[in-house]
């Protein structure tokens, strides 16, 4: 008897060991086993204050060398900092073959690759000032949001196809489906597209009530639904599960404003403080914990990468010193376990203390001058990127790809690189 | 059987019924999801938030979700309330539209009652005065060229046509009535004459031409420096 009563509670051991073992990411659907989901993977009400990497000290100081996490690989920036183009630029991407493709402030698209420059595409008189502009995450697709409807640019094709009666800008998901709000009688319901078919319509995920709001891909299977954001109002991130069309709140701040990067499977969140001044900043985990980090900046002056190994680096960098790098294909890239978040990071952090920081940045009531930092995920180890203090960017729309940090510097709009 | 087996059957049993219990209360969840916009003019690249100012229509609408779906409230009363006062309580009303109010409160409450499902909640919008901002992107607000520009961007007003031509733009220039372009009276050209450091300061005034109440002011101070 005893030894049933052991086997029993044995298996209970295992089967619970079993199933609290699954990563968040890959847990599985099972109604049964959402609470040992939510038991490991939904993020607790108090969270914000777990963990801290290493802090930015106050204005005016660099890191001090006693700190360990100072330029620990001997990184000096100040040389590599790059002018892309002297095109004032209002969005861009960079494709995997290191290709950067810009649209300017008349609404041309130039593809630029090393020093030439090809206009891709010219609305000559006909430019229409943009909502917004965003791209697929491949580079392939260019998204024109009007204020009620899409334009999307195939860049290999060069051809348009339209979207009407739009209520929000569109979100391309790493598969390329589209997602985006659409106003019909009243509603403003979810819709997805996939781009990958051509005759492909249009399938309403679902019917909502939702207002002002903008789509995020999570994954391949949930949408984040986010406020615009403002530092006075209370803003949410809900989560949306395309395939179970079941939805969930995830926060609730005053000043929210969240940046997801699908393929990082990460985000970034600043979330106002008292009164709408100041704020706090944290990384998002995939499970949507917060790790809260010492300094505030924007989500919009934070991306993600996963550096490519050096060897890697070397044989797709078309201007690698290395004689035999003819080639731009990143077949062979294999990417580090590695990832790290590479921020902007205003110097005086005391001035954003007395600021509302969303409203004024977005307003251009302020402007930053920006150090740049790298920050390792795992162990959150940081290296200074760039620190010169002659020199000012506000570093906006930052991206990497490639072992190269792109952003635009919105004191003159221009593009500009750093090597990492 | 066993009193052993008896108690280890009890105890199986007893574990499913409660882990069934916190599943099920996972699961039971029950949220009202609410979300408001307001219509006034923000320029065409701004991607924050529309604030309402007085005078602004606000819509404010909800879904409410139990057990992660959006329940049907057609036959359900919802109760709306705007600052305590009811407006509606009509079935099946999940959306309103009113006028923001003047800045005697800074925020408008709302407050969404379903008493159907015991389940209330009650947001805040803000309320704000339209806003002016003279665009000065310089590192330092210091400027070493002697001609250069600085633009107002008006934020939060209320046209009609959602049209520049709807606001009146007035600028000064260390006091003195100053012009901004002819073909763009929203950007100021400035020319510094000589090389001494000196500051300027700069003073911006936009009035709404549909509602002369409505007006905006904006003042920043640059340093000349060669």
């Amino acid at each position: 008897m005893k030894k049933v009563l052991i086997i029993i509670t044995i298996l209970i051991v295992l089967i619970l060991g079993y199933v609290l073992s699954f990563p968040c990411d890959g847990f599985p659907e099972t109604t049964f086993l959402k609470y040992f989901y939510n038991l490991k993977c939904q993020p607790s009400k108090d969270q914000g204050q777990k963990g801290s990497l290493p802090p930015i000290n106050p204005p005016g100081n660099n890191f001090s060398q006693n700190n360990n996490f100072y330029n620990n690989q001997g990184i000096s920036a100040v040389s590599k900092v790059k002018k892309v183009s002297d095109i004032k630029v209002l969005n861009y991407t960079v494709n995997k073959n290191g290709e950067v493709i810009l649209i300017d402030e008349s609404g041309k698209i130039i593809k630029k690759s090393g020093p030439n420059e090809e206009i891709i595409y010219n609305p000559g008189a006909s430019f229409n000032f943009y909502k917004n502009i965003s791209f697929s995450p491949d580079s392939s697709k260019i998204i024109f949001n009007f204020k009620d409807s899409a334009s999307i640019f195939d860049v290999s094709s060069k051809t348009w196809s339209q979207i009407k009666k739009l209520n929000s800008k569109i979100a391309i998901s790493l598969e390329n489906k589209a997602a985006y709000f659409k106003t019909e009688n009243g509603k403003n319901n979810i819709y997805q597209l996939d781009l990958t078919k051509k005759d492909a319509s249009p399938t309403k995920l679902l019917e909502t009530n939702f207002l002002d709001s903008e789509l995020i891909w999570k994954d391949k299977e949930n949408l984040l639904i986010t406020t615009k954001p403002s530092s006075l109002n209370v803003n949410y991130v809900w989560l949306f599960n395309v395939k179970n069309k079941t939805l969930s709140v995830i926060y609730d701040y005053l000043g929210l404003y969240l940046n997801w990067n699908e393929e990082a499977k990460g985000g970034t969140i600043f979330y106002s403080g008292e009164l709408g001044k100041g704020g706090e900043f944290y990384l998002v985990a995939p499970n949507f914990k917060l790790q809260k980090l010492n300094f505030i900046t924007l989500p919009s002056k934070c991306n993600f990468y996963k550096p490519l190994s050096k060897e890697n680096f070397q044989s797709n960098n078309p201007t690698s010193t290395n004689p035999t790098s003819t080639t731009t294909s990143t077949a062979n890239k294999k990417p580090s376990e590695d990832i790290f978040l590479i921020c902007a990071v205003p110097r005086d952090q005391d001035v954003l203390q007395e600021k509302l920081v969303i409203d004024d940045y977005i307003t251009k009531n302020l402007y930053t001058e920006d150090n740049i930092y790298k920050i390792n995920v795992k162990n959150g180890l940081t290296e200074t990127v760039f620190s010169d203090q002659n020199k000012y960017f506000d570093v906006d729309k930052i991206k990497v790809l490639n072992n190269k940090v792109f952003f635009v510097n919105r004191f003159d709009n221009n593009l500009y690189e750093i090597d990492l | 059987m066993k009193f052993q087996i008896k108690i280890l059957i009890a105890i199986l049993f007893l574990s499913v019924f409660f882990l069934n219990k916190l599943v099920f209360a996972q699961n039971n969840s029950e949220e009202l999801l609410i979300s408001w916009e307001a219509l006034n003019y923000t320029p065409y690249d701004f991607y924050g938030k529309n604030l309402p100012s007085p005078g602004s229509t606000i819509n404010v609408g909800f879904d409410f979700v139990q057990n992660g779906k959006i329940v049907d409230l057609s036959q359900n009363k919802i109760y709306w309330y705007i600052n305590d006062n009811l407006v509606s309580n009509d079935k099946g009303v999940k959306e309103i539209s009113f006028i923001a109010p003047n800045l005697t409160e800074r925020v408008v409450e709302i407050r969404i009652e379903l008493p159907d499902f015991n389940v209330i909640k009650l947001i805040e919008i803000p309320i704000v005065k339209p806003r002016l901002i003279i665009n000065a992107p310089f590192p330092k607000k210091e400027i070493n060229m002697n001609e250069f520009e600085v633009s107002a961007i008006p934020y939060f007003f209320n046209l009609k046509k959602y049209d520049f031509d709807e606001i009146n733009i007035n600028w000064s220039i260390n006091g003195i009535d100053a012009l901004g372009k002819i073909e763009d009276p929203f950007v100021l050209p400035i020319k510094v004459l000589g090389n001494n450091q000196t500051i300027i300061n700069i003073q911006a005034y936009a009035q709404n031409v549909n509602d002369e109440s409505e007006t905006a002011l904006d003042e920043i101070n640059l340093i000349f420096k060669k």
